[in-house]
């Protein structure tokens, strides 16, 4: 029954056969090799002589067993991973053998004996450990990612979900594993066929489709498929990725609601504009038309004080006239029909100053205007009005009886042209530089009888439509240095 | 030709079943630190086409089996059967392996086939020390197929003259809970002196009473 000792010895795995008492009769070369103890030096000892630390341990049992019942013993690795103290030894490294065990009844003679079969599964064991920490990393992974991810078998059955997953579907992983995949979508068969589509593809990418939660609530999502590729088993699974567009798509309603508000308020106001314009106009130019009908009948005869007085009339009427039109244009700053163009910035500036001929005369001030200014991309009529508004402050916030002094400058800052306006006057206190920019914002009214509060939340406007920066600096009673920066680029129209 | 336990035999022969797997849980509470417990609550005496009916009523799904085959006295194949998803299960409860691996691996298989070994090998030493009928076995290995051909592939079907001892297994360790089968599959001969020594057994203890 027993093997020719050669045989035996060239086997590549443990052999050892006790008789009944558990001494050893066979040892092969392997056992020699791995537990460094010679076949003579083993062979007719007890082994739990040779390996004292056994002691009580399975293989004794599983020895016994053999012995008395005559019943064999598989010793698997992974409940008993290393039963004998063995070794493997590559020059100076050593390392213990990852065994598996059998221990089986043999006929010896009369009486049982038993074999112990021990297989080296070292490289079985590092690949298993291998795959595990590979596996681990990746459910790592999966189960950390943010965006929900489950994948699906060629049934549509969904096989596997991360925690985002559980999270979207508003319901636990146990009541997602084996459910139907397309049964959580508002439209199954759509979703149905994205899963058809991948397994025909290989992949699919960004179908938008609404999940519906256990609790009834419906979330958006952008969904990714693809393909496993290679499986060992050949079973083609679907990998999805999902991406919950759920907050994007409701703040994008409620900005489409908003700007749907907005638009209409914009379409009462144009509306508003053109009654307004239309209706005080009109009166207005009868006025200045009749006026010269009067001063052209009343021919040569007219007396020069009356032809100024008339000339003063008309010139009044078409100041308000202008008035008007500005009020138009100020609540037109920035609106789509207000033509961008590239603007000389000192011919606005000289513009302006020409609009604000007479007011600049009349308070006697020295305005100190830059000899080269850049040109930008903008709406002329609305710089026109930046400066206009900025210089009019200037020389009109001056203490009574005091010459207003205006310095204009410009300088380079970078990406941007930085426009300044210098003034003598009065000054700001440091906790209104915010606020004289607000609509209707007037610091002292008493003082300053002219205007609305209207002019700086214009120049906001206006520079707000160029992109552009406005603000102060000013120490009460030091003057005050408006500032306002444009993009060289130039406003860029905006869709 | 068939078989009818009374109910006392009926009781002993569970009985005897129970001491078996009682042994094997034993075994396993030593080896995974984790409680486990196994229970036989009933046994049938069953022909072979009777079996193979029992089997195929478990829904189609795939079953794994392992078998060692004994002899002695008596002779024949004993198998347990689990569904072969549940088994997977067992081997993983009792290896307390956290993160599984998606595929079978030949180790967690190889741990399977020691856990229906501890199983069978308790049953027979059972059979063998109470009903003084020294068996001894092959070493086990796995069987795997769907139920209607799983008996055919434990057994040759030659041998539809057999008689089979059909028992309802439970097994439960760390919260999981996996019904099974165990199988013991036994010539005309062979179970006509189980049934003698079970007989035997009540008189003894009868008598010592
Ligand atoms: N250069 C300046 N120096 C001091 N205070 C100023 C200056 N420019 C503006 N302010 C203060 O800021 C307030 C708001 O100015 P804004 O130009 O908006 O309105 P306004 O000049 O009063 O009226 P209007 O709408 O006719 O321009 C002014 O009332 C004034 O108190
Ligand atoms: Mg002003």
């Amino acid at each position: 029954m027993i093997l020719p000792a050669n045989i035996i010895d060239g086997l590549d795995s443990g052999v050892v056969v006790l008789d009944a008492n558990r001494r050893v009769e066979v040892w092969n070369d392997w056992m020699a090799v791995h537990s460094s103890i010679a076949a003579s030096a083993a062979r007719g000892r007890d082994l739990l002589d040779i390996f004292p630390e056994l002691g009580r341990s399975h293989l004794l049992q599983a020895v016994e067993r053999a012995l008395n019942h005559r019943l064999p013993t598989v010793m698997s690795h992974n409940l008993h991973p290393r039963v004998l103290p063995l070794f493997n030894r590559y020059g100076a490294s050593v390392e213990p053998v990852e065994q598996s065990v059998v221990v089986r009844p043999v006929a010896d003679g009369d009486s049982t004996g038993c074999l112990i079969q021990v297989a080296d599964i070292t490289a079985a064991v590092k690949r298993d450990r291998h795959l595990r920490d590979v596996t681990v990393y990746n459910r790592t992974l999966f189960e950390m990612a943010v965006d929900p991810m489950a994948t699906v078998d060629r049934a549509g059955i969904l096989r596997d979900v991360n925690p985002a997953f559980e999270g979207l579907a508003g319901t636990q992983r146990a009541g997602l594993l084996g459910s139907r995949f397309d049964a959580w979508f508002t439209k199954p068969v759509e979703a149905g066929r994205l899963i058809a589509r991948t397994l025909a593809d290989g992949r699919a990418n960004d179908v938008l489709l609404s999940l519906r939660q256990a609790d009834g609530q419906q979330r958006h999502v952008s969904l990714s498929a693809a393909t496993v590729p290679g499986r060992a088993d050949g079973a083609t699974m679907v990998f999805l990725v999902a991406r919950d567009l759920t907050e994007r798509i409701e703040a994008e309603r409620e900005l489409a609601r908003k700007t749907r508000i907005i638009e209409q308020s914009n379409a009462e106001l144009a509306q508003f504009a053109y009654v307004v314009s239309h209706d005080l106009r009109q009166p207005l130019r009868t006025v200045s038309s009749f006026l010269t009908l009067i001063e052209r009948r009343l021919g040569e005869a007219i007396e020069d004080d009356l032809k100024e007085f008339i000339a003063f009339a008309v010139d009044g009427a078409r100041r308000m006239d202008r008035l008007i039109v500005d009020l138009l244009n100020y609540s037109r700053v920035g609106r789509q029909d207000a033509p961008l163009d590239e603007v000389d910035l000192g011919a606005s500036l000289a513009e302006a100053m020409a609009n604000l001929g007479t007011v600049v005369a009349e308070s006697h001030a020295e305005v100190a205007v830059p000899e080269h200014l850049p040109r930008i991309m903008g709406s002329r009529s609305e710089l026109v009005r930046l400066f206009q508004n900025l210089l009019a402050n200037a020389v009109k916030y001056v203490e009574t009886g005091k010459r207003p002094r205006v310095v204009v400058e410009c300088r380079d800052g970078g990406s941007d042209w930085v426009l300044s306006v210098r003034d003598n006057g009065v000054g700001i206190p440091g906790d209104c530089l915010d606020r004289v920019f607000g609509l209707f914002q007037r610091l002292n009214p008493a003082e300053h009888t002219e205007g609305t509060g209207i002019g700086l939340a214009v120049c906001r406007k206006i520079v707000d439509h160029h992109h552009g920066r406005i603000w102060v600096e000013s120490h009460l009673g030091e003057g005050a240095t408006f500032f306002v920066s444009l993009p060289k680029e130039g406003a860029t129209p905006e869709g | 030709m068939s078989i009818v336990l009374n109910e006392m035999e009926r009781d002993v022969v569970t009985e005897l079943f129970n001491i078996g797997v009682g042994h094997a849980a034993a075994a396993f509470g030593e080896l995974t630190r984790e409680k486990v417990q196994l229970a036989v609550p009933r046994v049938d005496i069953v022909n072979y086409t009777e079996a193979a009916n029992q089997l195929a009523t478990v829904a189609g799904e795939p079953m794994i089996g392992i078998r060692q085959d004994f002899e002695g006295p008596l002779t024949g194949v004993a198998a347990l059967i689990f569904p072969e998803r549940r088994s997977l299960e067992i081997v993983r409860a009792a290896i307390d392996d956290r993160f599984p691996l998606d595929d079978v691996s030949e180790l967690e298989r190889e741990t399977l086939l020691e856990i229906g070994n501890i199983i069978l090998n308790s049953c027979l030493a059972a059979i063998s020390d109470m009903l003084g009928m020294p068996t001894s076995a092959s070493l086990p290995h796995l069987v795997q197929s769907a139920p209607p051909d799983l008996l055919d592939t434990l057994s040759a079907r030659t041998s539809i003259d057999r008689i089979v001892l059909f028992l309802h297994i439970d097994f439960s360790v760390s919260r999981l809970n996996v019904s099974g089968y165990l199988l013991f599959i036994l010539g005309v001969e062979g179970s006509a002196r189980f049934l003698e020594a079970v007989r035997g057994l009540i008189r003894r203890s009868e008598q010592g009473e």
